[in-house]
Formats: C-alpha cells, structure tokens, sequence
C-alpha cells in the first residue's frame, strides 16, 4: 500500500532524524476540524443536502481520531440518500471506535491490515443494510414514494425498489483514521483522501477506482458492495489528512488545484492554527460549490498540530522578510 | 523564521476552480442521401448552437458526454464499427446518448440502434425549423440535466442515468417538409 504515498515515504525518511521529529512524539495529540456546505445547484433547486459528515471523539481532539464523509447520491432513484448517508457515518465508526480503543500496537500492523482488508468492507455492508432495514422498518416507503418511482421507471420501478430498497438510500462513504503511529482509510465510491506531507507534498492513500466515471459511482446500495471497498493501512502518519466528497476535487479545473488545496491549508494550519482554518472552511466550501462542482461538499480535517511545520511570522510585524510564494505565478506551495 | 504576506491567507487555497466540463459531440450524418436541403439545414443549425458549446479536454471529472446523432438513417459506408467505436469507449459507455431522425422517410432502426434500448426514441425532424429547435434543445436542456452533480449508483435500471427533458413538439403546420 506504500507504494501510493511516495512523497509522505520520503519526508518520513527525511525526518526520522530531524529536530521536527523530536519535537513531535508519537503521542502528540490530533486535531479534527470539518465543515458540509449544501451544492450551489440543491440551493437553486431548493433540495436539500445529500452529504453527511462526523469524527470521533467529538471534542476533536486525541492522540486517535477518526473522520468521515459520505454523499448520498441525490438523483430522484436515491431519495432518501440524505438518510443512507448519515447511516453510513455512523456504521463507520463503530468500526472506527474499535480501532481507536485498541490498546497500542495490538494486534499490530500487519494484523491491523489484514483485518480491515478482509473483513471491513463486508461488516460495513452488513452494518449499513441492517441500519437501513431499521429505518425502513419505522418509516416504510410511502405511497408518494412509491407512486414517484412508478412515474419515473414504470412497473419496474416499485419492483425494483422492493428487490433492493437499498437504492433508496445509496451512499458513498470515506473514512480516515489516524493514531499514534499508524494510519487507516476505507471508502467506496467516489471523494477523496489525501495526505499532506511536512513539506507540503500531497499524495493519495488509496488506489483509484478505475468504476467511477462521470457521476456514476460505486456504492454502499450496490450488490456486493463489500468488493468494491478500496483499503488502506500505513506504518506512518501526516501531520495532515484530509477526507472530502467529490464535490471538493470536482471543483477545481485540474488534480493539481486540488492537491494544492492540501499543500496550502497544511501552510494554513501552520501559520494561522487550527481553529482559524476550521472557521474559514465554510466560506471557501461556499465559494467552490457556487463557482465549481455545483455539488454538495464536505471536508474532514485531520490535523497534527505538533508535526505541522513551524509558523511563519507576517510580512512586516518583525522586519523583512522571504517573499511568500505568487499564487498568481503558480509557484509550488514548497517550503 | 520565516515571513509571509497576511493577505494571502483569506484567498481560496487550492488551484484554479471551474466547472465540470460537458462534451456535446455532433455526430451528423455526410453521406448522399443527405445532401441538399437537409446537410444545409443541419449546417445551418449546428453553427447556430456553436456559440453554446465550448470543447475542453475530457478529464476525468468531466461530466458524461453526450453525443448526438443527426442522420436519414441511411448512412453509407462501415459506419457503424465507427460509431461503435465510439461507443465503447470508457466515457462513451457512460454516454447519454441521442439521435434525431431527418426527413420523414428516414429509416429509424440506425438511430434507435445507436441510442439503444430504453425509453427514449429518436427525434423526428422533419422540416429545417424543427431541426433546429431539436439541436436547440440538445445543446441547452439535455446539456443542463447532464450537468447535473447528482451521483448514481452504476447500471441500477436500464436506461439513461440522467433525466431527459421532454423534447420540443415538433410544428406539424411547418413549410418546407423533407
């Protein structure tokens, strides 16, 4: 699994014996920020959002964390996604609690990623469908729902909603978790985590999903939906992680825009702290969904404030000083 | 330490943002049966529609594509490995396809073929107004529904994944009939 986080390799090497490294021990506490802006598109349509998001523990802060976000995909055949969305939050970390009550080291790395290669995805599965039977159970599909299915598909329609009442509630799902010493990341379907180096270099942890194509997407109401969970387990941490639906990366013009979204907020955290950039995620999520995907967007942060690289002081306030790098030139976000 | 400029702090991080690019890929048929009036007409109504559409890379947040097809249904030549080429491609699988039957005796089974099954049929044009209010409607409605954000679960029921708006009713008074 390395093998997809090149850069996060390198700057670890380079820091095993760096100051940076002491002065960021293992148990340096995380921090968990986040923030879902409904699409630009639902707000003119007057729909409501179709994402969910949640971390534990909820103060936002420990030495383990977790992350989530999940986009119900919101076409007419998914319509109580906004519902198959917040279920899948909450399946993930039950799994994700276990993790992080682990004692440390156990059962140890490679146990860790053989359990959550071969056994998550289906216990996730599992666990959403009963979620789901559970809501259906209460609040049954109503005649509305069923006459709307039957105007869009036919006869087929209502069949199709009995034989797999999951479509209804069709959900992606994307989960981060970060500890001591180790990382860990599932997802299905389309959104993105990405890994922020210490020297502002971002990398994905999981392989691509060559299934996702235009707005068609795996999902948690797919059959056998356990298959097509993509898994990763990383020996390392960042000290930034971020978790998102597509409707972040869909906005910018180009991969590139969007891995300079991870290379500045890390400069962001570092200069300004956590808790300024958390306040500020509401308006850029605002302002990339009016002028970018249109989609509903959500994003976790993980931070390590410990790790993160030293701040830099404001032009001005303490004599002069290096100029900071011209967005307008497109300079690399390097330190 | 390090200095740096405050401002840049309340800019947007990240690159450049823009929307999810669409590709409208006409698809008309050249062969003989259609010169004349209808290859003019089609002419006519494409660089009408030309100022609508702009024609970025496919990447891969690009939205699914949507050809079109304009034809009599009487092509000539090995036209359909080339559409089928086409069509199997990784995007053009995930296509929202369409097609627009010109002339009244156009033969509807290349076009039907081309949309493949479903519920949606080949548009009938049958005078140059119509035609052109077709490729309108293409190039605006059809283009607004696909850009749509909302996701889909891969091949849950056959058919397209996005909507189709209601096609404009065709002038049955119109001059000019094909």
């Amino acid at each position: 699994m390395r093998r997809w986080i090149p850069g996060l390799r390198a700057v670890t090497a380079r820091r095993a014996g760096s100051p940076a490294a002491a002065a960021a021990p293992a148990a340096d506490p995380w921090r968990v920020t986040g923030c879902s802006v409904r699409g630009a598109s639902h707000l003119r349509a007057g729909l409501e959002s179709q994402d969910a998001i949640g971390w534990i523990p909820a103060a936002g802060t420990g030495c383990r964390v977790a992350v989530s976000v999940a986009d119900g995909h919101g076409s007419p055949r998914n319509f109580r996604s906004a519902t198959g969305a917040r279920l899948a939050i909450e399946v993930s970390h039950e799994l994700a609690g276990e993790l992080l009550a682990l004692p440390e080291g156990v059962p140890g790395l490679p146990l860790l990623k053989d359990r959550l290669e071969q056994s998550a995805p289906r216990r996730l599965v599992r666990a959403w469908r009963a979620r789901v039977d559970e809501h259906l159970s209460q609040w049954p599909f109503t005649p509305a729902e069923l006459a709307a299915a039957r105007e869009r598909d036919g006869d087929e329609g209502p069949g199709c909603l009995a034989r797999n009442p999951y479509l209804a509630y069709g959900s992606t799902l994307v989960t981060a978790v970060a500890m001591e010493s180790c990382m860990a990341f599932w997802q299905i379907g389309d959104g993105d985590v990405l890994l922020v180096a210490g020297d502002g270099q971002a990398s994905r942890p999981l392989p691509r999903d060559e299934l996702l194509a235009g707005n068609e997407t795996t999902s948690l109401c797919t059959a056998e939906a356990w298959r097509l969970f993509r898994v990763a387990v990383l020996g390392t941490t960042a000290p930034v992680v971020l978790a998102s639906t597509d409707g972040l990366a869909n906005s910018f013009r180009d991969e590139q825009g969007f891995f300079r979204f991870g290379s500045d907020l890390l400069r962001m955290l570092a200069d300004d702290g956590i808790d300024a950039v958390g306040g500020r995620l509401g308006g850029w999520l605002g302002q990339m969904t009016a002028e970018g995907s249109g989609d509903d967007i959500s994003l976790g942060l993980l931070c390590r404030p410990a790790a993160l690289p030293a701040a830099r002081l404001p032009e001005g306030r303490d004599g002069p000083g290096p100029a900071a790098p011209d967005r307008e030139r497109g300079e690399d976000a390097t330190w | 330490m390090r200095r740096y400029d405050a401002s840049i702090m309340s800019a947007l991080p990240g690159g450049p943002i823009a929307s999810r690019p669409l590709h409208l890929i006409w698809i008309p048929d050249c062969s003989g049966s259609m010169s004349g009036d209808m290859i003019q007409a089609l002419s006519f109504a494409v660089r009408e529609a030309l100022p609508a559409m702009r024609i970025p890379p496919m990447t891969g947040r690009a939205l699914p594509p949507v050809p079109v097809l304009v034809s009599d249904g009487q092509p000539t030549g090995d036209s359909g490995s080339g559409l089928k080429a086409l069509m199997d491609q990784p995007r053009g699988k995930k296509a929202i396809r369409l097609s627009i039957a010109v002339g009244q005796d156009a033969d509807h089974d290349v076009l039907t073929k081309f949309i493949g099954a479903g519920e949606l049929k080949p548009l009938q044009a049958s005078n140059a107004a119509c035609l052109v209010s077709y490729i309108k409607w293409a190039s605006t409605a059809v283009l607004k529904a696909a850009s749509s954000p909302a996701g889909h679960p891969a091949t849950v029921l056959a058919g397209a994944a996005v909507p189709i708006p209601v096609a404009p009713r065709a002038d049955p008074g119109a001059a000019d009939v094909w």
